[in-house]
């Protein structure tokens, strides 16, 4: 084939594509909000609002209720005692669940991956089940490996479990039946313990992987 | 390299013809996820969540004490460009030994959630309804295989109309998922 055809091949590919984006054009211009900054004022950074969705924080740390938990691994955690150096994510869920749960967990591991090691290795995350009579400690094991076997889960007697999460503001129960069902209840936010386990802020119900990934960085710079 | 471009050329039409095709109201079909449609009803952005294989041994579903966590999650959005009401009110699927509507609830004013199970999901007339995490959902309790990325699952799903509407979807890593 010679250049010249080429060229006029190469121009039609041209034409054809301006085409397309021509025609187009008008359907996304409809259906975007017509502003001047776009997506890239959205997704800017410097307090942008990513960071701003994803989370919000305590004008002053929250104090950390007293209690531990006994990890599927054998450990310990205690709230006053969240590690120095580290960002403790805490958050109250059960392995049972298919929808919210294993989406905050999934969503966490997401962003730690993508983060530089210097700060994803100084961020802990500790799962307190709301359903300690049926989350077993190898069911939690497996659970959480499913995510980041980095991540530690254990359990405490449900009624500590309650008191615990509501001294931070998390407004769980004990699980109930109700008519034949097992309902079973989960926390909603993600806390963000600083060291000794006052509450820094929390990252608000499925902040996504992006919202973990925006404000992280600043958390542990500031508090780990 | 003129077929190279004659193949540049090609893609940039299929994609300027599906992307300007959709001129009505429907979602677009994102061939990632599952999609299917049947009369006016129409299932666009379908996928499951990964899932172990339920142990066998397990006698009753709800007592789950000893189970291993097995449960998938299945999401899509349902649009009805009909003229009358419909709602889902029913899921089977060979890929777990039972299939429930649910929803998760808000309680303790926000700070916490619980799940619970619905008899049918509302898809209004010329509406759409989406299935997503944090609201309806379709939960395969107890797969009978292992559920992993790139597997399928095949649904059949049962609306008030008496409409079936069978879908295959595909199982993602939650991180794939439709934004």
């Amino acid at each position: 084939m010679s250049p010249a055809r080429r060229t006029s091949l190469a121009l039609a590919a041209a034409v054809v594509a301006a085409l397309a984006l021509v025609g187009c054009g008008s359907t996304t211009q409809e259906s975007g909000s017509g502003g001047s900054g776009g997506a890239a004022t959205v997704e800017g950074t410097g307090g942008g609002s990513v960071a701003d969705r994803a989370f919000s924080s305590e004008p002053t740390p929250k104090p950390a209720p007293a209690g531990t938990v006994t990890n599927a691994d054998g450990s310990t955690f205690s709230y006053r005692s969240a590690p120095k150096g580290k960002l403790t994510l805490v958050y109250f869920g059960y392995t049972n669940c298919p929808d919210v749960c294993p989406t905050t967990m999934a969503d966490i591991a997401s962003a730690l991956a993508k983060l530089p090691d210097d700060v994803a290795d100084k961020v802990d995350v500790q799962l307190v089940s709301t359903d300690p009579r049926r989350d077993t400690d190898p069911q939690i094991t497996q659970w959480l490996a499913g995510f980041d076997p980095s991540f530690k889960g254990g359990r405490a007697p449900i009624d500590q479990v309650v008191t615990q999460a509501r001294a931070y503001g998390i407004g769980i129960s004990p699980p109930t039946t109700v008519k034949g069902d097992y309902e079973v209840t989960h926390g909603a936010q993600v806390l963000a313990l600083a060291p000794g386990g006052g509450e820094v802020g929390y990252f608000r119900e499925l902040a996504g992987p992006e919202g973990y990934a925006a404000v992280l960085p600043g958390l542990v710079k500031k508090w780990a | 390299m003129s077929r190279t471009v004659a193949a540049v050329a090609s893609l940039a039409l299929l994609a300027g013809t599906a992307a300007c095709g959709s001129g009505d109201d429907a979602p677009a079909a994102d061939d990632r996820y599952g999609h299917a449609a049947t009369g006016d009803l129409a299932l666009t952005d379908g996928w499951a969540t990964e899932a172990p294989k339920a142990p066998t041994s397990s006698g009753d579903a709800t007592d789950m004490g000893s189970t291993m966590s097995a449960v998938s999650g299945a999401y899509f959005t349902l649009t009805n460009d009909g003229d009358t009401d419909d709602a889902l009110v029913g899921v089977s699927t060979d890929a777990a030994s039972q299939a429930q509507l649910h929803t998760t609830e808000s309680t303790g004013g926000g700070t916490g959630g619980t799940m619970k199970q619905v008899a049918r999901v509302p898809v209004p007339a010329g509406k759409s309804t989406r299935l997503t995490v944090g609201g309806y959902h379709v939960m395969l309790i107890s797969p009978t295989r292992a559920l992993s990325a790139g597997d399928e699952v095949s649904l059949r799903l049962r609306f008030a109309s008496g409409a079936d509407l069978d879908v295959t979807v595909p199982v993602l890593d939650r991180a794939d998922r439709p934004s």
